[in-house]
């Protein structure tokens, strides 16, 4: 059994406006283990990216524990949530997300540039994450120099430089074509195979399969677990396969 | 047409819809046109107005140049005036005019009044015609001609209260009971001279000065002004003038070795005193405009970031980007010209207050005004700075990339570089300009903090005067003079209060000088033309004690030195050291040629130096008289008291207490006349000051908008770069740092411009270099901080980005 990575415990999310009290998350109980592919699933709406937010560290929750290897994060101020994010969680977002001004390898040393990290090391760590991803060749082009998919993919180079316990993917194909957005999820499943554990949110059913386990929302609450890898196994001992 | 109408009305409603964007632009376009405005008014006023006399391109001002020392003397004798006069073909005529002044009565009362004797020929050099009655003729300046007096517009409604039959009406005038016929008045607006305020009433020069001898070449006193014939040139006059001077030279070697006539348009000698400080100002104003430009031309570009789409809609719809380009070259003069109509205001306001400081050197203050011409030279301004301000941005709008704006393109990457170029190069400019400004004004203080930190040599802060000029009428000998002065100190000393009194004919720092050549009998006689002069007053006993300045050797006149005893003189320190080097001068004697004639003098005692021309320049040598020996009618009675500020009126009553008659030209602080010396450094240190103030307040603007700019626009990268674990402190350090990056660009760019700009103001500074690096470094370190102070607020907004937001902005 793989250590527990991420516990959320009874965790409750509520939006006050002035006159309305919305429930975004309604007791969400959740664990994701060490080197574990979770996909999050539900319509739209439904609170997938608010539980992203909260699992990120962008947001905390109304109610309930976080425990983030071993360290209840919940209450944490800003300035221990910023440095929890820059070395455990890498983000991957659906609109990439890349700074214009910066150069793919700038773009990719970003986060290195929050800790204090030899000059060195932080080359050798982007050189090596953009090695991952297939995008050395375009270290020194701008964003803007780039295709969707490419953006995408220096985008996760940025996310796994930081070499994060967690990378949080949220709707990582949703800007992109369908071939781009294969792409993007064998490289996703590439890093899983080599030890990354994946939270990603999605809406397309067509990429849930490449999960481990997929935890389905529906109003803010956990209306069901389906293991895919499990399932995807079973089918393969019987001689089956998903299609 | 029709567009152009549109576009001003789309102009006014855009203006309206974005209040804070145009109230912002306006109020910063407003105060740099309004400088302009003003400043350029001066400069017109003074420098490119036309004297207001008939052709006066053709009126030159003629003064003595000593070709042995290469220095210009304002004033001429009488000899070499006639000669030129009467000699010269390419000259009409040239007139003279030595300044005065003197006495109105109303009722018992005497009015000070200031004027000066004129030459007939004078009204001929300017053209100057009566408002009522007629001038002088030649029969009127005369020896022994009726005593005139012809009144000006302002003594006249003063005095007279424009009585419309003044004229012919015999006036009590001067100090004894003499009376004079008025002959007539001159129109408002006639002032001359021009560059003195001295022109409350003008009487004939011959007819005064029928008892003074007028035959000496070497008596230099007259001032002069010449018109060319229609069609002479002035170098022609200037020809002329070179060979009767070596003329004149060679046949008067005694009166007149050195002697060359220096002829120069009387405009340009009339401003070039001031002509350095308008053009610096003119260049400040300049460059606070091109700051004011840079900033709205920054707001522009950021304004037209959120006009994009509504710009490529247009395009879409079939505008040309030459069409776009004006349209919002149309706004921008809108803007411009509104900002300029509120500028004429402010500078209306500021003109009035520059007025009220200025010093009275500045000649031709009483012409300032706004005129039409003015109002030309601010719309016209106006118009070119909306252009200028407005092209860069309306070009770069009109550069929308159409696909994009109206997909509404979510790329995912941020704004890239080269459109935030222009806005970083404005701001940098900006902040190099003004740092050239700054440093102008800080240049300019540290000079005043120089000069005000000069021991004058004297104790100004508990010394008090009052300027007397004993009634000619009653005190008409020598002995008279001499028992009025003694009379005076001594009711002056017995004051309550009062610890010294003395009296001096030429006072420290009050811009009149006597200069009289000297011979030091015993050492062979200088070469004609060569001999030495120093400026020499006359001075009671106990003048030095009253005025705090040391003797170093020797004694003090006293009252023991009569008119029947050996002449005595005292020296200086600067005179003792150059004349007498390592030797004692107590018992040297001097052979003074003054107007007096040439006179023994002894010397018997050395005081301290005093800075008695201006605080500037070095102390020159100086001779003190005995003022027993030598009595004078004008002399400044001065007094030591700890109550300074406050015993003027005491002194008035001593003065009329004697002679309840005698009129009393001033009452003063010694603080009162040093300060007044430093009148016109004062207000140039002002005016820049003010202006730098301005440009500094601007950049700070500038700096301010755009980071609050860059702060919204890179919200989004802010977002990112806190997701991806940037803390508060790494996104103020970004935000600042971006701003101080700037400024540090637009310092080293301005520190360049400024070592050169300040080279041309060198004549304005005194004991500070023109790249002084305390004044430098001052001025960077204050920019530096006023670039953190304006980048502190928006920093703070972005460290208060939510990140969970700002990566979903769009």
């Amino acid at each position: 059994m793989t250590e527990s990575l991420i516990h959320l415990q009874s965790v409750n999310k509520v939006f006050y406006t002035d006159e309305l009290e919305t429930h975004a998350l309604t007791n969400i109980h959740l664990e994701i283990r060490r080197g574990e592919y979770v996909s999050i699933a539900g319509p739209s709406g439904c609170g997938k990216s608010t539980l992203l937010s909260i699992l990120g560290l962008l947001d905390a929750p109304t109610s309930g524990q976080y425990t983030l290897a071993g360290e209840h994060v919940e209450a944490l101020n800003l300035a221990d949530r910023a440095r929890i994010r820059n070395r455990q969680i890498g983000f991957i977002f659906q609109a990439f997300n890349l700074i214009g001004d910066l150069t793919v390898a700038e773009n990719v040393e970003l986060p290195l540039g929050y800790r204090k990290l030899a000059p060195a090391e932080r080359k050798r760590r982007v050189e090596e994450a953009l090695g991952r991803v297939g995008m050395m060749h375009r270290a020194k082009h701008y964003p803007s120099q780039l295709s969707g998919g490419q953006q995408q993919r220096v985008a996760v180079a940025r996310a796994l430089a930081g070499e994060p316990a967690i990378l949080l993917a949220d709707e990582p194909t949703g800007n992109l074509d369908s071939k781009n957005g294969e792409a993007v999820m064998d490289l996703l499943r590439e890093l899983h195979g080599a030890g990354s554990t994946i939270c990603m949110v999605t809406h397309d059913p067509r990429f849930t399969r490449y999960a481990d386990r997929t935890v389905h929302l529906f109003d803010g609450r956990v209306v069901e677990e389906t293991h895919e890898r499990y399932a995807e196994e079973q089918l393969a001992d019987s001689g089956f396969a998903i299609a | 047409m029709t567009a152009l109408l549109q576009d001003l009305r789309y102009g006014v409603r855009t203006m309206a819809r974005d209040r804070a964007f145009t109230v912002v632009a306006i109020l910063t376009l407003a105060f740099a046109l309004g400088a302009n405005t003003a400043i350029f008014t001066v400069v017109n006023a003074i420098l490119l107005r036309p004297l207001p006399f008939d052709k006066p391109e053709q009126i030159l001002r003629v003064s003595t140049q000593n070709t042995i020392n290469g220095s210009i003397d304002p004033v001429l004798s009488h000899p070499n005036i006639e000669d030129l006069r009467t000699q010269s073909r390419s000259l009409d005529s040239v007139g003279v005019w030595v300044r005065t002044s003197s006495f109105f009565w109303e009722g018992d009362e005497p009015v000070h009044a200031t004027g000066s004797l004129l030459s007939t020929d004078m009204f001929r050099v300017l053209r100057a015609k009566p408002l009522l009655g007629r001038t002088f003729t030649p029969a009127d300046d005369r020896a022994g001609a009726p005593p005139l007096i012809l009144l000006s517009y302002d003594t006249w409604q003063r005095i007279f209260h424009r009585d419309p039959t003044v004229v012919g009406r015999v006036i009590r005038f001067g100090t004894g009971n003499k009376r004079r016929t008025i002959v007539g008045v001159m129109p408002q607006g006639f002032v001359f001279p021009i560059e003195a305020d001295c022109h409350d009433f003008w009487t004939p020069f011959h007819a005064e000065m029928d008892a003074v001898d007028l035959s000496h070449r070497d008596a230099l006193f007259i001032e002069a002004l010449a018109r060319l014939k229609d069609g002479a040139t002035i170098d022609q006059a200037r020809a002329e003038a070179e060979v009767l001077g070596r003329r004149i030279e060679a046949l008067y070697p005694a009166e007149a070795t050195g002697f060359r006539y220096h002829i120069v348009p009387f405009h340009e000698q009339l401003v070039e005193g001031v002509r350095p400080a308008l053009l610096l100002l003119l260049g400040a104003v300049a460059l606070v405009l091109l700051i004011g430009c840079a900033n709205v031309a920054n707001l522009l570009l950021a304004r037209a970031a959120g006009r994009r789409r509504e710009i490529a809609i247009r395009s879409a719809v079939g505008a040309t980007r030459g069409r776009i380009v004006v349209q919002l070259l149309v706004e921008s003069v809108l803007l411009a010209v509104i900002a300029g109509a509120c500028g004429v205001l402010l500078a209306s306001w500021g003109l009035e207050v520059l007025k009220a400081f200025a010093p009275a050197e500045i000649p031709r203050l009483d012409t300032i005004s706004l005129d039409l011409g003015v109002l030309a030279f601010t719309l016209a301004l106006s118009v070119l700075t909306g252009v200028v301000f407005g092209l860069a941005p309306a070009l770069a709008a009109s550069k929308t990339n159409l696909n994009e704006t109206l997909k509404e393109g979510t790329r995912g990457s941020t704004e890239g570089k080269v459109r935030n170029r222009i806005r970083n190069i404005l701001v940098t400019a900006a902040i190099a300009l003004s740092l050239v400004l700054l440093v102008g004004a800080g240049l300019l203080l540290r000079s005043f903090m120089r000069v005000t930190g000069v021991n004058p040599g004297f104790d100004f802060q508990s010394t008090a005067l009052v300027e007397v000029s004993a009634r000619q009428a009653v005190y008409d000998t020598p002995a008279k003079e001499d028992a009025y002065t003694m009379r005076v100190v001594d009711a002056m000393r017995r004051l309550p209060g009062v610890r010294s009194a003395g009296a001096v004919d030429m006072l420290p720092l009050d811009r009149n000088e006597r200069t009289w050549a000297f011979q030091i009998i015993g050492q062979p006689p200088p070469p004609l033309g060569q001999e030495p002069s120093a400026t020499t007053s006359v001075v009671t006993p106990d003048y030095f004690r009253t005025m705090s300045i040391p003797l170093l050797r020797g004694r003090d006149v006293s009252n023991r030195d009569l008119t029947n005893t050996p002449f005595v003189i005292m020296v200086n320190e600067t005179f003792a050291r150059r004349w007498f080097a390592n030797q004692n001068p107590i018992g040297r004697k001097l052979l003074l040629r003054s107007d007096e004639g040439d006179q023994e003098h002894e010397i018997i005692g050395v005081v301290g130096d005093v800075h008695y021309h201006d605080l500037t320049r070095d102390p020159a040598p100086m001779l003190y008289l005995a003022v027993r020996q030598h009595p004078q009618r004008h002399m400044h009675y001065i007094v030591q008291t700890a109550n300074a500020a406050t015993i003027g009126p005491t002194l008035r009553g001593v003065v009329r207490q004697i002679d309840h008659e005698q009129p009393v030209l001033d009452v003063r602080t010694m603080a009162d006349v040093r300060g007044q010396s430093l009148a016109t450094r004062r207000f140039n240190m002002i005016l820049l000051g003010v202006l730098s103030a301005l440009a500094l307040i601007l950049a700070a603007v500038g700096i301010y908008s755009l980071m609050s700019y860059t702060v919204t626009q890179r919200t989004s990268e802010i977002g990112i770069r806190m997701a991806l674990g940037a803390g508060t402190a790494d996104v103020f350090r970004l935000i600042v740092g971006n701003a101080l990056k700037l400024v540090g660009i637009g310092v080293v760019v301005g520190v360049g411009a400024a070592l050169a700009a300040t080279r041309l103001m060198s004549t304005l500074l005194f004991g500070v270099g023109a790249s002084d690096p305390a004044t430098f470094a001052a001025i960077c370190i204050t920019i530096a901080a006023v670039a953190l102070v304006a980048s502190w607020v928006p920093a703070r907004r972005a460290a208060r980005v939510d990140p969970l937001v700002a990566i979903r902005y769009d």
